[in-house]
């Protein structure tokens, strides 16, 4: 069964009205405008597109962002984020090694499993850092 | 390959950037050098002073460091030229230094020079300088009435100035509620009201619109300061309460001084933008002796081409575009409404009714402007 064709005329009033109304809306934003208003948005505009296109021509941070895109990176970063979140690497640190300071309480640190696998991480980013480093790993 | 660029107004650090974003690899790679020398460390956007002589914005609105706007891997130094050796591909800088160079780019500009009118310097109001654009606006702010006139003195920056700040005035004096008491009189050097036909035939209603008497074939000769009358070279005159001038424009001296052009203009091919007889010298902006605008936007659109050609000169050995003579201006047409004209070599410019869209247009291009000397917009 097949309704009866609209004719396409019929649509037009309608799309006119709501032309209409968008010019409507125009007209009353740009009355609404002053030129503080104009100056101040367009300077936050071009400021911001100037900050992108620093951001985006820059192949460091490019290349940054495409490392912490990878899942496990991402990973890293929710752990990161959860244990600034809850204070837990401090109060960590604060409770396994109290600040009395001095060789003794280095040592007492150092003797801390989840320190040690800080202390290999972050040996591993700076080798990674280094190319030469990089490429033997 | 190095690639010098004298000059860091509009013209030079729109170009710099362009071509250093063209060559970016290869500007990291060492294998490009740009530097640019600049007489200054700031960078002023020069038709924001329009805006400071009518209260519009203040002076900290329209300058940056010149150093904040250009692309990483432009060498920048502030030591102006004061010899041009071209024959042996070199500069000699104020501080003594000799910089070589494969490929130049000269943009030193022009300067609004009073000496060829007598008294014009003593009598009048500009927004063409720093200072005169803030001594401009107290006047006008402490104004009472009487009789305004615009002069025009040629070749000028900003084809459309002279039309704009009589539409200024006229809406500043409506605004200060004073305009039944301000005789406002505009003169243009030539036969019609602005050289471009198209604009004078648009501009003349809008004169009788706002009751601004006209007068043709007015050439500044000079200013009798004490008695406050301007003299033509026609024989006529003009007096004034308050004389707002645009002030003939020329070259920078040390063109002229280094027999590159005379009146501080460089001969230059319309097309190539390069400097006649030198290959390897570019010449954009207001340097250029070509008989078109002195703007902002002719060295934008020069720009594009200087740039993309220097690019594939470096990576093919060969240039690819040419200049078509494109500009675009705003035109503010009172307080609140504005239009533009867009022309080239061939296509005079076509002008629009006025509207509050291009009105808001300009007043956001004002901003984008450090996009723009970027070379992002």
């Amino acid at each position: 069964m097949t309704s009866p064709e609209t004719p396409v005329s019929e649509g037009q009033p309608q799309d006119l009205a709501k032309l209409i109304e968008l010019a409507a809306a125009i007209s009353a934003a740009q009355d609404a405008m002053t030129d503080d208003i104009v100056t101040r948005l367009a300077s936050a505009m071009g400021e911001g597109m100037i900050l992108m296109d620093r951001l985006t021509r820059n192949q460091g941070l490019m290349s940054l962002l495409q490392a912490l895109n990878q899942p496990a990176a991402q990973d890293s970063l929710e752990c990161l984020a959860d244990a600034l979140r809850s204070g837990s690497m401090m109060d960590a640190v604060n409770a396994k090694n109290p600040k009395t300071g001095g060789y003794g309480g280095l040592l007492r640190m150092a003797k801390d499993p989840d320190v040690q696998d800080a202390i290999y991480l972050l040996a591993r980013l700076v080798k990674g850092m280094n190319p030469e480093g990089a490429s033997k790993n | 390959m190095k690639i010098l660029f004298v000059g860091g107004g509009m013209g030079g650090t729109i170009v710099a950037n362009n071509v250093a974003r063209r060559l970016a690899r290869e500007v990291r790679d060492g294998k490009v050098e740009i530097t640019m020398l600049s007489a200054t460390d700031q960078h002023w956007y020069q038709p924001g002073l329009l805006y400071v002589a009518f209260g519009k914005m203040a002076m900290n609105d329209i300058v940056r460091d010149q150093a904040s706007l250009l692309e990483p891997g432009i060498r920048f130094f502030v030591d102006p030229v004061e010899e041009f050796e071209l024959a042996q591909n070199k500069v000699r800088t104020k501080g003594g230094v000799v910089h070589d160079y494969d490929m130049l780019v000269i943009a030193t500009g022009c300067e609004a020079v009073y000496d060829e009118v007598p008294g014009l310097a003593e009598a009048s109001e500009t927004p063409y300088t720093r200072e005169g654009a803030t001594r401009m606006f107290k006047r006008l702010r402490d104004f009472e009435g009487g009789k305004v006139a615009v002069v025009v003195g040629v070749p000028h920056k900003c084809p459309i100035a002279p039309i704009e700040i009589t539409f200024m005035l006229h809406e500043f004096f409506e605004k200060r509620g004073i305009r039944d008491k301000v005789e406002l009189k505009y003169t243009y050097p030539i036969a019609r009201i602005h050289n471009i036909e198209n604009i004078a035939t648009w501009a003349v209603p809008e004169f009788e619109r706002m009751e601004v008497d006209y007068e043709t074939f007015f050439n500044m000769k000079e200013v009798d300061v004490e008695n406050r009358i301007v003299h033509s070279e026609e024989g006529t005159e003009k007096e004034f309460d308050l004389l707002v001038a645009v002030p003939p424009h020329r070259g920078m001296k040390v063109i002229e001084e280094n027999n590159l052009g005379e009146g501080g203009w460089i001969p230059t091919d319309r097309y190539s933008l390069q400097m006649e007889g030198h290959d390897n010298v570019y010449v954009v902006g207001d340097t250029s002796n070509l008989p078109i605008s002195k703007t902002g936007s002719t060295a934008h659109f020069q720009s594009e081409v200087v740039g993309e050609n220097i690019a594939s000169i470096f990576r093919t050995g060969s240039a690819t575009r040419e200049y078509d003579g494109k500009v675009y201006c705003f035109i503010e047409a009172d307080q609140d409404r504005a239009t533009n004209a867009c022309f080239n070599y061939i296509d005079p410019p076509e002008i629009k009714a006025p509207t509050k869209s291009m009105h808001m247009l300009k007043m956001s291009y004002n901003q984008w402007y450090w996009s723009s000397a970027r070379g992002l917009l």
